[in-house]
């Protein structure tokens, strides 16, 4: 990381400079957002978990040891953030019934019969989310404001011919699981798709 | 050509990355299998819509911001706790004001004078020579010349000369009755040990 980079906001925010920490939090909070929702459980909420990326952030800041790899320590957090979540939410629902019923509205299935273009980009998403771990990441972060090959490497610890192949390969596993979906509801009918 | 390959052509088109090279092997290839103009079309708007729906959802982010002031007032209790069990109460609350005054919780505390502490104190400086002063008198401050430990030296945002930072190094002196070093306990959480130097031996913590 250079200098041109913010390193000397890393640095201040180590101190504890309450608007480094704020400034390095809004520079970096969307994409730390898509590394969330690439690794959360569906049924929790995402802003929520920012909240908890955002506490552990200011609380661990001074613990950073190496502020040149500031990005790939905030990217753990935040992962850690969202595993945590889903050991919670095992752990909840050890202690539920098998049977829940849909609260309002939490998403859940629907039939693909007449979705806006909207809708339909949602529903992709949460087919992107459905993809293997390795490849949700790479494919999600490309997203936030175009982020380069390069940056995703560096924030994931992957060699940017890695990240090139996972996103490639993402893509095409998200084509294949959008035209599979889109076969079987065609081939029920919306009562079926419901059940 | 292996079906890598091919992702990675229409992955790179997509992004805008492919090469002159890319470029002829995409066009080689299209001459032979048209199929792959059907994949990149599919594959673009896929990746159009995801793009649209990852922006809206990680949007949510700006609406969140740091919970500074909650942190603060966290570490202010846990010090408070902390210090607490190590020398007392009044020591406790003498280190919360210490350290809350230097994170800027109480009011009136960086910069100027303060009314009714007296007309001397009416510039940092003028404070910091008031508290020398009582501090030297008082036998608490130890050195009444100041260490200045610059940390950092940046060009100034306005492109006038530097911001050099600092820190003021006073030493000072206290006398209490059991010392204590931060050790771990059994669930990892910090914990005071206490710490026994031997008689006529002086002790420094790390």
């Amino acid at each position: 990381m250079d200098r041109d980079d913010g390193s000397w906001l890393v640095h201040a925010a180590i101190r504890g400079d309450a608007d480094a920490v704020r400034s390095l939090w809004g520079e970096h909070r969307r994409w730390l957002a898509a590394i969330v929702l690439a690794h959360k459980p569906r049924d929790v909420d995402l802003e929520d978990l920012l909240q908890d990326v955002a506490m552990a952030f200011v609380r661990k800041i001074r613990e950073l040891r190496e502020p040149e790899a500031f990005r790939p320590w905030l990217r753990t957090v935040a992962v850690n953030a969202a595993r945590a979540a889903g050991r919670e939410r095992t752990r909840r629902r050890a202690h539920e019934p098998a049977i829940r019923l849909h609260k309002a509205g939490e998403p859940h299935e629907t039939p693909d019969h007449g979705l806006s273009r909207r809708e339909e980009a949602q529903r992709l998403m949460e087919l992107a989310t459905q993809l293997p771990e390795g490849y949700r990441e790479p494919l999600l972060l490309r997203c936030v404001q175009g982020m380069s090959y390069r940056r995703i490497g560096e924030l994931t610890g992957l060699p940017e011919t890695t990240v090139e192949t996972r996103i490639a390969r993402g893509r095409r596993m998200l084509r294949e699981l959008a035209a599979r979906r889109e076969t079987e509801s065609r081939g029920r009918t919306p009562a079926e798709v419901n059940e | 050509m292996t079906g890598v390959d091919r992702d990675i052509l229409i992955s790179r088109v997509i992004d805008g990355e492919a090469t002159p090279e890319d470029w002829n092997a995409f066009k080689a290839l299209a001459s032979r299998d048209q199929s792959i103009w059907g994949e990149l079309a599919e594959t673009q708007q896929d990746h159009a819509e995801l793009c649209a729906a990852v922006g809206d959802a990680v949007a949510v982010a700006d609406s969140v911001e740091v919970p500074f002031e909650a942190h603060l007032a966290e570490r202010l209790g846990d010090r408070l706790r902390l210090v607490g069990r190590w020398a007392g109460w009044a020591a406790a609350a003498a280190v919360g004001v210490m350290w809350a005054t230097s994170a800027g919780l109480v009011p009136g505390a960086h910069g100027g004078g303060r009314a009714g502490i007296g007309p001397e104190i009416n510039s940092p400086d003028g404070a910091l020579d008031h508290y020398l002063d009582v501090g030297s008198a008082s036998g608490r401050v130890v050195d009444r010349r100041p260490d200045r430990q610059v940390v950092e030296v940046v060009p100034n945002p306005n492109g006038e000369g530097y911001v050099i930072r600092y820190n003021l190094v006073i030493p000072e002196k206290v006398v209490v009755e059991q010392v204590y070093t931060e050790g771990r306990n059994e669930f990892g959480r910090p914990t005071p040990v206490p710490v026994r130097p031997a008689p006529k031996n002086t002790w420094h913590p790390q």
